[in-house]
This record gives structure tokens, C-alpha cells and sequence, in this order.
């Protein structure tokens, strides 16, 4: 069955795209997106997401947007979130815990320093 | 398996949601003299089709390609364990209504905790949508809405510290009021 586009769904890719091009027009510094579906909400999405947002209100940041998105496919290795940086690749972060969040948004989405300790993969050679 | 039902409940707005929804009402009413404790969630989304919503509790069924379809499922069942069952109303064009109750003292019913961090995590991930939330507790109401906030503070993409702070607070206060901790 084709899916019919209702003007919802047009509403949302405006404003999902107006996101995106905030980053890129300069607005924002940064998105970062928490993976909130069934599989990240089951492993601790709601935790990491009040972190972010407790350090973010620490270090005062008010350029970063903060979104949620579904799953990945990569449910085993939730809970997730990925940076996107301004003129950035995006990078995937995993097995979060609250004080791995604290420090991507300080080291990664401040400092500009990727945590590649955290990050999903390094390089194009791992499989899954 | 989902450790509280203000997960269950996140997990339900994400889908409503995802599933083009500008407008979700959540609603909560504890209710111990009757021992039942109800959730709504009703939004406006696209809806969905008969063929779809006859297999939305099937385990493992979904619509998503990489989604893993064990949202409602998992709340049915977590209804069901607590001698209550979930209704599921939706159309398209119409939206959809799913309603959970529990038999409130049930010892296999799962704590709600934590619903303030659920809103603000809704809220704060899809500042584009109006969410209102009502939490009814023995009689005691609590209610938020997100919309004014944002009217007030402008709907900018990125997030302010001091308007989550400023929520965060208004959630954790008024859910005391209703003694809820």
C-alpha cells in the first residue's frame, strides 16, 4: 500500500528540515538527536536525554537543538544518539550512560573533539 | 520490557508522533477508591488503516522498516498482567486513541514514576507539537500544556536551558501538589 501524504506529514518534513538547515545556515552549533524508540526507551533514552539537557543547562549552551528520532536498527546497542556537528558528518554514539552523554556534549558539541571511544564505529571496516 | 508505564506512555507519544501527529492529549487518572488507573493517549495523526490497526498488538508487527513493533504490545501486555486490558481506536484521517487501564492495586502493576521527565522529553525532542497532559490523581487535578510556553518564548529550533528549567519545574511542582513525588 502507498502511504498518502497528508499535510501533517508535510508540516513535519518542514520543520524537521528547518532543523536540519539551522545547523547548516549557522543558527544552531549542533543537533543532537536521542534515539527514542521502543528499543532506546527500553535501555535508558529517557535518562540520557534528562542529562543532556541538565548539562546543557550547566554549561548555559542555547544554540544546540535537541530532537528525538525512532530506532536505528541497531537496538543492542542502545541506548543512542548522534552529533551533528555544522559543516560535520553525523556521528552515532552508543551503549550510552548518563556520564558518557555529559562528556560527548562537552568534549564533542562544545569542544568539537569527536569521544571515539563512544562512537559506533571508527573507520568503514566494522560489520554488524 | 519497560521498567514503568511514563515509559510505555513516551513510547506511545513517540509513535503518535512519528505518525504525523500536531496535536497529542495524554491523560493519566489514578483512582484508588475504584482501584483502576487509566491512560489515554489520542492524537492526530494520520490514523491508521483496518489492516493495520487489526495487527498494531501483534508482537513484532510494524509499519517502520527498521522499527521493531513491540510498542503497543508491550503495553497491552503490561495492562493485561494487572488484570486490565488497552483499547485501541484509530481511523484514517481520525487519529488514533489508545486507552490502557490497570487494576490500580495489582501487584503486577507497574509503577507510573517519572511522568515529568516523559513530558519534558516529548516536549523538548518535538517542540512543533501541542501536547497536553492532564493527570487526574483521586480526584486531584494536574494539567500542563506546552503550547503556551512556546507562544511565549518563540518555537526556535534550537533549546533554551532556562524554558526547560522553567517547565521541568512547573511539571515536578504541579505533580507534587497532586501527591505525586
Amino acid at each position: 500500500m502507498t502511504k498518502k501524504l497528508t499535510i501533517h506529514d508535510l508540516a513535519k518534513i518542514r520543520d524537521k528540515t528547518k532543523a536540519m538547515t539551522i545547523v547548516r545556515e549557522g543558527a544552531g552549533r549542533a543537533k543532537v538527536t536521542v534515539h527514542m524508540g521502543t528499543c532506546g526507551i527500553a535501555a535508558g533514552a529517557r535518562d540520557i536525554m534528562d542529562s543532556l539537557l541538565d548539562e546543557m543547562g550547566k554549561h548555559k549552551v542555547r544554540d544546540v537543538i535537541v530532537t528525538t528520532s525512532g530506532c536505528a536498527g541497531f537496538c543492542n546497542r542502545e541506548p543512542m544518539a548522534t552529533v551533528e556537528l555544522k559543516d560535520q558528518p553525523p556521528v552515532k554514539y552508543v551503549n550510552l550512560t548518563p556520564d558518557k552523554i555529559r562528556r560527548i556534549l562537552v568534549e564533542h558539541v562544545l569542544g568539537g573533539r569527536i569521544v571515539t571511544e563512544f562512537a559506533l564505529a571508527v573507520g568503514s571496516e566494522m560489520m554488524y | 520490557m519497560m521498567e514503568d508505564l511514563s515509559l510505555h506512555i513516551l513510547d506511545v507519544v513517540e509513535n503518535a508522533v512519528a505518525a504525523g501527529a500536531t496535536r497529542v492529549r495524554i491523560a493519566v487518572n489514578e483512582n484508588e477508591k475504584r482501584d483502576v488507573l487509566t491512560i489515554r493517549v489520542a492524537d492526530n495523526g494520520r490514523g491508521m488503516p483496518p489492516e493495520v490497526r487489526e495487527r498494531a498488538l501483534d508482537p513484532f508487527f510494524t509499519t517502520g522498516r527498521k522499527r521493531t513493533g513491540l510498542g503497543l504490545p508491550l503495553l497491552a501486555q503490561a495492562a493485561r498482567q494487572s488484570d486490565g486490558d488497552l483499547a485501541l481506536e484509530s481511523a484514517p484521517g481520525k487519529g488514533t486513541k489508545v486507552v490502557a487501564r490497570f487494576r490500580y492495586s495489582h501487584l503486577d502493576r507497574q509503577p507510573l514514576t517519572k511522568m515529568a521527565q516523559t513530558m519534558l522529553t516529548l516536549v523538548v525532542g518535538h517542540p512543533e507539537v501541542e501536547f497536553g497532559y492532564r493527570h487526574r490523581r483521586n480526584g486531584r487535578d494536574f494539567k500542563f500544556a506546552s503550547g503556551p510556553y512556546f507562544k511565549k518564548a518563540g518555537r526556535a529550533a534550537t533549546v533554551d536551558p532556562r524554558l526547560v528549567g522553567t517547565m521541568r519545574r512547573a511539571l515536578q511542582a504541579g505533580l507534587q501538589r497532586i501527591g505525586i513525588t
